[in-house]
């Protein structure tokens, strides 16, 4: 008769089972022995808390406060924080706890949108570059030197030029000149891949140049790449304030951090709360992507098995 | 043999502490060295390696160790200080590991390495030691030492790689060689050769050697005494002479399973591990080793 | 059924050039096992990818069945040619289930049934369904060279190559591993080729056996003339030897 599969008494046992029944078991069942690996250090559980918050704020942002943060008050302007307003209202009377939750949700858009950018292209030209070799690679190396050569601020400095002022420009900005370190990295590991015994079988069996790299190669690739983008993430975050702060991303009223500390800037002496506050949730964020991405090295290199 | 032994081991349990647990290694082996060659031989997993770390307390950080007795000529091992273990080591038990590779300096030569094991020894100068190390180049058998002197390591063979390393080891004048698989990683035509050196070396200067291999055929063939390790625990310890009337099912098993091109057969017998080998170490075992001390 | 001849393969030119395998010659026949020995550096390694068309010939002629490597018209004729590599912790990817990596070669080569050919191939190398979902890190070095063998032979091969099998693994498990592939050669009438340094391995398994040297095959002899001492080249003798001597106490007092 047919047996029915024991049910596992909780999520953890069927998860840690020794004797996946499924791929699917087998998938989750690994991402959650990394989720148990990051568990142990403390200050990567921290960053990922930092992040976790800032997506539920961007997410949650109506619920969180009940004001708008576009809405001028001329009458409360710089009021320190209060009851009423918990980080105080900026020169233009506008509720600064308000504007930093809605203000997560441009820092989000602008992680999301470099991410998508960069991480395929510098995959798809690393692993390309790496697998093939030859002039193909010194073609698309040479591609990537011209890429690295632009320094990220003049690049979108050029671009606010050229097409205007903008959030999506500065990330378009951001994006171009951040990928090719990771097209490099990613070069560096198919390079060390492509002579090991498992692909020399695939390339026996017949797989296409497209399958080994889709199939074997990428999903190699991804952890280090993935650490990579988390460790530059606190980086691409500043510049993206950066470039708030020069007038040249985000533009007013938009609650972008960056744009905040800029127009804050004159009443720092006296009203530290309007230029401060949106610097700290800045360097929170960044701060915790750093830990994130440390902790995710961690537990993709482990040093000690 | 009413001489006193070299090096005695009783009761050795050695432990690493991971994450998940502790990883028991070494559970209660014992064993005395003589100068004679003394081969441990087992297979990954039955924690030869980390006897030869322990003897010289290189074991890392997470390592737990207790005896009921470790020392060397009366010297307490583990309850040595840091400063006895570093006159200990190198001049009084030396080790020589797999690969040469991965053991020698590759940012200085051949030369330089021989004779600065020399002076953090014996405070000699430098023209003093090396001039040693160029007679300890002729003494492992290289032609033209001056030339490999030097030479970096990645410029040399795998066998004279590991050549240089005896020399290295062995320039202190030690009375315990330790040998963690050195002609694992060598061709068969040059494990021969340097078994023969290390041989030659260690009856010269009537050391003692304990020589840790996973290959039953070459610790039979070369050492005198021989103990066989699984699970971290001593399954049998008998002469060299006497292998073949091996008593114990997992080093008849071990024998058994090899190929051998002297005696054709179409299947190869396969070891069957019995749980019960693990446990309280065998009277078997325990009887061989009194016997054979 | 194999056919090589004349094969050298050259890497590099000018200073850097390496004659890895110089003006090579031999046959096998179908459902033979033979053996290629030397060591390190003799060119038996790359002498074998050559043949699974890893390694570029510089001169001279593989064919295999018939059809020269390097020729293969379509993607289905790689399938009757596989091959089984030295590390068990490096041929399997890290990041493949083993169910995945048995399933591609049978999907690469469009085969049918593939659920069925991925249980069928894990019984046949003595895994079981508790194993399919497995990664290579949850797997001892004997299981993985297993699920190696396994996936050398979902394409249904008739040639298999085996580069080392066995090298990296403890001798017991060395045992079972020599086991298995005799069992499999057997019953699936496989034509083999298999690589060593061990002498008394590839005494074991082969019925013929080429020594190499320096790149060159040194000579040709079959298993029995080797186990009766009565090679020809100096070279054989002094493998033979230095092997021998190795075995000398097996039985006591020698023998």
């Amino acid at each position: 008769m047919s047996e029915t599969p024991l049910r596992p008494t909780s999520w953890h046992e069927w998860l840690v089972a020794e004797a996946p029944q499924s791929r699917l078991q087998a998938r989750f069942g690994r991402w959650y022995a990394n989720w148990l690996a990051l568990k142990r250090n403390p200050l990567a559980v921290s960053g990922l808390l930092i992040v976790v918050v800032l997506f539920l704020m961007a997410v949650f942002a109506p619920w969180m406060t009940d004001k708008s943060p576009y809405d001028q008050m001329l009458t409360e302007r710089l009021q320190p924080p209060s009851a009423q307003h918990w980080f105080g209202t900026d020169e233009l009377g506008r509720d600064i706890f308000t504007r930093i939750i809605y203000g997560s949700r441009i820092t989000l858009l602008v992680v999301f949108l470099v991410s998508a950018i960069v991480l395929p292209i510098g995959l798809i030209v690393g692993t390309i570059a790496g697998y093939f070799g030859g002039w193909l690679d010194t073609i698309l190396m040479r591609v990537t030197d011209i890429f690295l050569a632009f320094p990220r601020l003049v690049m979108a400095l050029a671009f606010a030029a050229a097409l205007g002022p903008g959030i999506e420009n500065a990330v378009v900005a951001i994006s171009i000149t951040a990928w090719p370190p990771y097209a490099r990295l990613a070069r560096a590991e198919t390079m060390t891949l492509r002579g090991r015994d498992f692909i020399l079988a695939a390339r026996m069996q017949g797989a296409s140049a497209t399958r080994i790299l889709w199939s074997h190669i990428m999903p190699l690739c991804l952890p280090s790449v993935i650490v990579r983008l988390t460790l530059d993430m606190a980086g691409i975050i500043l510049i993206a304030a950066g470039l708030g702060f020069l007038g040249l991303g985000a533009q007013p009223p938009s609650p972008e951090w960056g744009l905040m500390v800029s127009s804050g800037r004159s009443y720092l002496l006296d009203q530290w709360w309007v230029a401060t506050i949106p610097g700290l949730a800045i360097f929170i964020v960044s701060f915790g992507f750093n830990l994130l991405g440390d902790g995710l090295r961690d537990v993709f290199d482990p040093r000690s098995q | 043999m009413k001489e006193r032994p070299l090096l005695t081991v009783e009761d050795l349990h050695v432990s690493y502490q991971g994450r998940s647990g502790n990883v028991l290694a070494l559970r209660g082996v014992s064993f005395e060295v003589h100068r004679e060659r003394l081969g441990i031989v087992g297979e990954s997993g039955s924690g030869k390696s980390t006897i030869g770390l322990s003897i010289l307390r290189l074991l890392p950080g997470n390592a737990r160790v207790s005896a009921r007795r470790l020392d060397l000529e009366g010297i307490e091992i583990l309850r040595a200080s840091e400063r006895t273990m570093r006159s200990i080591r190198g001049r009084r038990i030396s080790m020589i590991l797999q690969d040469p590779k991965f053991s020698l300096n590759p940012v200085l030569t051949v030369g330089q390495q021989i004779a600065e094991s020399y002076r953090v020894h014996t405070h000699a100068t430098k023209s003093e030691a090396n001039r040693k190390a160029l007679g300890m180049l002729e003494a492992v058998r290289i032609r033209d030492p001056e030339r490999v002197f030097s030479l970096y390591p990645h410029e040399v063979s795998g066998g004279m790689g590991q050549r240089v390393m005896i020399a290295m080891m062995l320039i202190p004048e030690p009375e315990l060689l330790i040998a963690d698989e050195p002609t694992s990683a060598l061709d068969v035509t040059v494990q021969a050769q340097l078994l023969e050196l290390i041989d030659e070396l260690i009856q010269r200067r009537r050391m003692g050697l304990i020589l840790i291999s996973h290959n039953m055929n070459l610790v039979a063939s070369f050492c005198d005494r021989i103990l066989v390790l699984y699970g971290g625990q001593v399954m049998e310890m008998l002469n060299a002479a006497d292998v073949s009337a091996a008593q114990h099912p997992y080093t008849q098993g071990l024998l058994a399973c090899r190929p051998l091109i002297e005696r054709p057969q179409s299947e190869l017998p396969q070891l069957k591990r019995d749980p019960t080998w693990l446990g309280v170490p065998s009277e078997i075992g325990v009887a061989a080793r009194d016997r054979s001390l | 059924m194999i056919e090589v001849s004349e094969a050298t393969v050259v890497y590099g030119s000018g200073r850097g050039r390496l004659e890895a395998v110089r003006n090579t010659s031999f046959k096998v026949d179908k459902g033979e096992v033979f053996g290629l020995v030397g060591e390190s550096g003799c060119g038996k390694s790359t002498l074998l990818r050559a043949i699974a068309g890893l390694a570029p010939l510089t001169e001279g002629r593989i064919t295999v069945a018939g059809q020269a490597i390097g020729s293969y018209r379509e993607n289905s004729d790689r399938k009757l040619v596989q091959m089984v590599f030295q590390d068990p912790y490096g041929s399997l990817n890290p990041a493949h289930t083993v169910d995945k990596v048995l399933s591609e070669p049978a999907i690469v080569q469009k085969l049918r049934s593939v659920e069925q050919r991925v249980d069928r191939s894990l019984r046949e190398v003595g895994l079981g369904p508790e194993h399919r979902y497995r990664y290579p890190h949850q797997l001892s070095g004997g299981q993985r060279q297993r699920v190696a063998i396994a996936r050398a032979l979902i394409t249904e091969p008739t040639v298999l190559l085996l580069d080392e099998p066995t090298s990296a693994l403890d001798l017991s498990v060395q045992a079972e591993i020599l086991n298995l592939l005799k069992r499999v050669g057997r019953r699936r009438n496989l034509t083999m080729i298999m690589v060593s340094h061990d002498l008394a391995v590839i005494s074991h398994m082969c019925m013929r056996i080429a020594v190499m040297q320096e790149g060159e095959i040194v000579e040709v002899l079959g298993v029995d003339k080797l186990r009766n001492r009565q090679a020809t080249h100096s070279y054989t003798h002094v493998l033979l030897n230095a092997s021998l001597q190795m075995e000398e106490r097996k039985n006591g007092s020698g023998s």
